[in-house]
């Protein structure tokens, strides 16, 4: 093995090039821990991963929390993503880069001003739940994220966001969105596997979209099979419903029957099954190794 | 060297635009005679080929490492000194497929090393004291999470059989009795 001339000699452009090429799980685990050039490199990189660096201008409106958000990179590939998390982990998760590609229509039932205007400006330092304090490394002003565009509308949030009106309205304007655009199958599913692979026990119904499952799960986005699908499936949509036990465990377990139950017959209406079963992990990898990661329910 | 192969580094390109037509030699202080021969030899091969535009980085399919043609492949099969200096040579004459070709090569030889692999693979010294080693580990435990197959076995049981309850709805108040008894 040759070692006259290190790789750390290399510009530093051409080592972001080079990173740039790596998948982030690579970056993280491997090329941040190797030396302090290499870990300054990667700081100063605005974005990890597959991802091109998301471009969005911001228009706030103050009245709304409902949010909308848009990010224009690659249409064919626009991916909505239901969210009624009200903790900001859904701007947080798409200042992350390597989920915000995809994530193209956000309904946040929950979201505020407050988390969006900083997410904005890049300089989001305090996160509001513990998970996100935990994880510091994603915060935006770490990966540099330039959001220029982000229009935010709708109607003020409700206190709580764990009503089935707002859910109901919240997926009956997702799944119009889906039907709309003629896409050809949603998966739907509950999340209980992010805890279960953690032992992360949130105290209110904040998990109610992919984003913020992939955020607490655990689970690597690249190594996630919902990840490996969205990657295989573009126009394949994800939704990943409510920890039903959460609610059962805040005594709402009556509801949480109701709940599902309302869900199940709005995503009939828009002609879709909704799968009752996490099982759907294990027969997405199954179906991913199949080869088969593009059809539907 | 013909004009086209000439013009795949925009370095030449604009070194020509700039001094016209002429027999004058240009110099290229940072590349040596070897390395340029190999950088000539790609050019050659690729004269051909479109030149690349200046938003293609932003294309995310460009960003795969696992598309180097068998030509090109073979091409940059090197010893790492030859690799650091072929790439330093695109990097200054602004080659950018060649730049990616050995940016590429280099990030397949990290995938899937752990980073004393890697440090001894590049010849990179390892400078962080134990104190920030542990404080890099532990801020980016979220990313090394080992998918712990006893915990997957036992996620998936989970899962199962909650689903069957959910399938029977009034079967939730088992699921926390047993979930919370095992």
């Amino acid at each position: 093995m040759d070692h006259c001339l290190a790789i750390d000699t290399l510009p530093a452009e051409v080592l972001s090039r080079i990173i740039r090429f790596l998948p982030p799980s690579t970056v993280y685990c491997r090329i941040l821990r190797l030396s302090r050039r290499f870990s300054a490199t990667v700081s100063s990189i605005p974005f990890i991963g597959d991802t091109p660096v998301v471009e969005c201008s911001v228009t706030l409106d103050c009245c709304s929390i409902h949010g909308r958000t848009e990010f224009k990179k690659s249409p064919d590939r626009w991916l909505p993503v239901l969210d009624t998390s009200g903790t900001g982990q859904t701007l947080w998760a798409v200042a992350r880069m390597d989920l915000s590609f995809w994530l193209s229509d956000i309904i946040g039932e929950g979201s505020d001003e407050w988390t969006v205007e900083q997410v904005v400006k890049g300089r989001l330092d305090i996160f509001r739940d513990g998970y996100a304090a935990s994880y510091p490394q994603w915060a935006p002003s770490r990966h540099r994220v330039v959001i220029t565009q982000v229009r935010i509308y709708g109607m003020r949030s409700l206190e709580s966001v764990q009503t089935e009106d707002n859910v109901r309205r919240g997926v009956n304007y997702f799944m119009t969105w889906v039907s709309n655009r003629q896409i050809p199958s949603v998966h739907i599913s509950e999340d209980g596997f992010s805890r279960i692979l953690e032992g992360n026990v949130y105290p209110s119904v904040t998990q109610f979209d992919g984003s913020a499952f992939l955020e607490t799960s655990g689970v690597p986005p690249k190594t996630s099979p919902y990840y490996m699908n969205i990657e295989r499936s573009p126009c394949l949509f994800l939704l990943f419903l409510f920890e039903l036990e959460k609610i059962v465990t805040t005594s709402r377990n009556r509801e949480a029957g109701k709940f599902f139950a309302a869900l199940k017959r709005i995503a009939k209406c828009h002609g879709f099954h909704l799968v009752a079963s996490d099982c759907i992990v294990e027969r997405e990898r199954r179906r991913i190794k199949e080869g088969l990661g593009q059809s539907g329910l | 060297v013909d004009k086209e192969v000439a013009d795949r580094s925009v370095l030449l390109k604009n070194m020509l635009e700039d001094v016209g037509e002429s027999d004058k030699p240009i110099p290229l202080p940072n590349v040596t005679g070897k390395v340029l021969k190999k950088v000539i030899t790609y050019c050659e091969h690729h004269r051909n080929d479109p030149l690349p535009q200046p938003d293609d980085d932003l294309d995310d399919t460009k960003r795969r490492s696992d598309d180097i043609d068998d030509w090109d492949a073979d091409f940059i099969k090197v010893d790492n000194d030859q690799l650091f200096e072929l790439i330093l040579a695109a990097n200054y004459m602004d080659i950018k497929p060649l730049l990616d070709l050995g940016c590429k090569t280099v990030a397949n030889m990290i995938k899937g090393k752990t980073p004393e692999q890697i440090r001894e693979m590049f010849n990179i010294e390892n400078d962080f004291t134990p104190e920030e080693e542990e404080q890099i580990r532990k801020e980016n435990e979220y990313v090394s999470l080992p998918l712990d197959d006893s915990m997957m076995l036992g996620g998936i049981a989970c899962l199962l059989y909650y689903s069957l309850c959910i399938a029977n709805q009034s079967g939730c108040q088992h699921y926390h009795r047993w979930a919370s008894e095992s």
